[in-house]
């Protein structure tokens, strides 16, 4: 029996370790199957649109981009043949730090609407005050030199970085850049004035137009010389930059500049930021589409959209696209004419949504 | 010299009185061939043991026995030995004359211990057989009480393993009796017969086999799976009706046991999910309980397993977008597999030779091993195996 013990004994503990002593890597499993996130179903003009992301190499992409200068909150949908992008601009674009879309507390998004004349924006030498004692104005469109000489227009609503690039009489050249605004709705507006006297006694001040100013910062060449709202400076002989730098309630920054000739020859240059801007049309939190159809552009704000808009279901969050970016769902319904700039044709589009859009 | 008739008579009854029957090489010579043989053991490489184990087998259908039982569970062929053994003693006797003086055989079972005392005649004829009992030559000693010889009655000359028993000559007396050869309570064979009546029934053995296995999935390019096991157990083998029960380790080689896994997953487009596990090797614990009737060298069983799956060894890949992305093997795994199953079986099982059984043993799963709606191909439901079997005892008590 003492034999039996001890091969009962060795069968149980092997067994026991077989069974214990095999590691098992645990094979995790797919994912399970779901069904479609971004879709977009509906007609295209007589066709009829069924896209879906996975399906037919279908992908959807997201990203916010910068559109003129002005943040532009996108997504496409579609493969090589047909493909939708139906983005939205940001809004309260001089604000220091924008808002996002509030896409949950909107029930409708309109579309942008921008007709081909006039400019949006648009300055003339030749309506300058001191325009007889300057030879010529090369334009400078963020970092793009325009192609008219001495007049500067601007089409399409943005935030752009402008600068002059002026040219006197006498051939001394100055340089003056400015931010200029266009199409958007602006949150402040003000002139920068100023008077020179005999006494190189240099006088500035700000005429606020819409907004409370805050506070003002006054520099001269890059130097900060005073932080009154009235800037009272004797200036020695030469060409100043003059800068402010004003404040206001709402959170609107503005740096304006001008150029000063101490030497009272004329050689001045004003702000223009906003002196000759019109706001016909105002792009805030407004959508633009885009469908591309074998190769071809379609657009929404190139044709009336007066009465159409993006009727917003639901908005919820959905997560990071692979560029780490806030990626929501917007589901909805959406009634637009596009317009190719090929063709005077107007074709509807009707879709039913489920489409991402990122935010930042 | 006048021969009378008297004289004639007398020379003829003088020469009968002094009639010597002298000892002859002969009679050992008569005695050594009844005598069983002992055996060689065998060498035990799996082919030549599977082939006289085969051929065993076969030969067990074709030759069955036949003849008288033996009575109490007394090994037949033991007790024809016996029988021969005493048929030589009797004729020894008939030569013998009433006066010779005669002796006593004391024959005792070694594990035993009872002695059973026998008067067997001194006659000179009979020394023959004294010297196929002590390898020695009596001549007429008084007593050879001293003389102690064992005989031994191999259990594989019997062709029972558990038939094994030594029998001791203790000692041979001289007494002046008649021949007890015709007495009626000559008891040498029942000696024997009681002896073999208590030979061992209880064993542990190890038990290795290999077969083939109706494979889980029925395909175009193989139905059947190679099938190895090894194992323990415990049997109770009497003549007749026992049982067994034990443990075994069994691994299937499959090749055909196959998981496709797929899914798409929608996101800001889709990711396709493929995963393919490919069974090598699965591994299943059994716990054979059977009931044996066993004759002779043969047994028979009717039995029934719980089964276990413990283990597998899996072949794992997995694909996104059909970009392999792992590809690896894994042990212990059971994705589709049921844990638990049923396998009544048949089985047979011969003895060849001592502690060493040869067996056939077939099987069918009575539960579904596999889960139909995971597997890719049609499932067979409740497949047939078999399996050729060595086992070994490895004590006995």
């Amino acid at each position: 029996m003492f034999k039996f013990r001890n091969i009962a004994g060795f069968f149980t503990v092997a067994l026991i370790l077989i069974l214990t002593a095999c590691k098992k890597n645990e094979i995790i499993p797919p994912p399970g199957s779901s069904t479609p996130v971004f879709t977009a179903v509906g007609t295209f003009g007589n066709e009829v649109i069924n896209l879906r992301a996975g399906d037919d190499n279908v992908v959807m992409t997201t990203e916010s981009a910068l559109l003129n200068g002005i943040d532009f909150f996108k997504g496409s949908l579609g493969n090589e043949a047909f493909s939708i992008e139906i983005g939205v601009f940001g809004g309260d674009v001089d604000i220091q730090n924008p808002p996002l879309p509030e896409f949950a507390n909107q029930s409708t998004i309109s579309f942008a609407y921008l007709a081909q004349q006039p400019p949006l924006f648009e300055i003339k030498k030749d309506s300058l005050p001191n325009s007889a004692n300057i030879l010529k104005i090369d334009w400078e469109v963020d970092g793009v030199m325009q192609p008219f000489e001495d007049n500067l227009q601007i089409r399409d609503p943005g935030k752009y970085q402008v600068c002059a690039h002026i040219t006197f009489i006498d051939y001394s050249e100055k340089t003056l850049c400015n931010e200029v605004i266009v199409g958007f709705k602006p949150n402040a507006l003000f002139d920068l004035e100023f008077v020179i006297g005999q006494d190189h006694n240099l006088m500035a001040w700000i005429e606020p137009q819409v907004g409370v100013v805050e506070s003002v910062k006054w520099f001269q060449n890059g130097t900060q010389i005073s932080d009154m709202n009235q800037l009272n400076k004797y200036i020695q002989n030469g060409s100043h930059l003059i800068q402010a730098e004003v404040i206001f309630t709402n959170g609107v920054r503005s740096l304006r500049s001008i150029i000063v000739d101490a030497d009272l020859t004329g050689k001045n240059f004003f702000d223009f930021s906003q002196s000759c801007a019109v706001y016909p049309i105002e792009w805030d939190f407004h959508s633009k589409i885009k469908v591309r159809k074998n190769g071809i552009d379609y657009f929404s704000h190139i044709t009336p959209n007066a009465g159409n808009k993006i009727i917003v279901d639901e908005v919820k969050y959905f997560g990071l696209n692979p560029l780490g970016k806030q990626v929501y769902i917007l589901k909805g319904h959406v009634h637009v004419n596009l317009k190719s700039n090929a063709s005077l044709a107007i074709i509807p589009l009707d879709l039913d949504l489920s489409f991402g859009i990122s935010l930042k | 010299m006048n021969w009378t008739e008297e004289d004639i008579d007398q020379l003829f009854k003088d020469s009968a009185n002094q009639l010597n029957v002298p000892f002859q090489e002969s009679y050992w010579t008569e005695m050594e061939a009844l005598l069983p043989q002992t055996k060689k053991k065998k060498g035990l490489g799996w082919i030549f043991g599977g082939t006289i184990a085969c051929l065993a087998l076969i030969s067990t259908f074709f030759f069955p026995e036949n003849g008288a039982e033996t009575k109490n569970n007394v090994n037949q062929t033991a007790y024809n030995q016996i029988k021969n053994i005493e048929k030589l003693v009797h004729q020894t006797a008939d030569v013998t004359t009433k006066n010779q003086s005669q002796e006593i055989i004391q024959i005792t079972d070694k594990h035993s211990k009872t002695n059973k005392v026998k008067s067997i005649t001194n006659d000179p004829q009979f020394k023959s057989f004294q010297k196929l009992a002590s390898s020695e030559v009596l001549d007429g000693s008084e007593q050879i009480s001293d003389v102690s010889h064992k005989f031994n009655v191999q259990e594989n000359e019997v062709a029972s393993p558990s038939q094994s028993a030594d029998y001791e000559l203790v000692s041979m007396q001289k007494l002046p009796v008649t021949p007890i050869f015709k007495q009626e309570n000559f008891l040498i064979s029942s000696n024997f017969k009681n002896n073999f009546s208590k030979r061992k029934s209880h064993s542990l053995f190890l038990q290795m086999g290999a077969g083939l296995s109706e494979s889980f999935m029925q395909t175009s390019e193989g139905n059947w799976m190679p099938t190895i096991n090894i194992g323990a157990g415990y049997q109770y083998s009497p003549q007749g009706f026992g049982f067994s029960a034990g443990l075994n380790l069994n691994t299937s080689f499959s090749d055909n046991l196959e998981i496709n896994r797929k899914s798409k997953v929608y996101n800001f487009g889709s990711t396709n999910y493929e995963q393919n596990f490919i069974y090598k090797q699965i591994y299943t614990l059994e716990l054979p309980v059977s009931v044996d009737f066993r004759k002779n060298r043969q047994t028979f069983s009717l039995g029934i397993a719980p089964t276990f799956i413990a283990g597998s060894l899996m072949r794992f890949s997995q694909l996104e977008n059909g970009n392999l992305s792992q590809d690896e093997y894994y042990i212990g795994q059971k994705v589709g597999l049921s844990h638990f199953g049923l396998k009544p079986s048949l089985g047979y099982q011969l003895e060849l030779t001592k502690g060493w059984n040869v067996g056939i043993q077939l099987s069918a799963q009575l539960m579904n091993q596999v889960d139909d709606s995971q597997f890719v191909g049609t499932i067979r439901n409740n497949p047939l195996s078999g399996q050729i079997t060595i086992r070994k005892t490895i004590m006995k008590f």
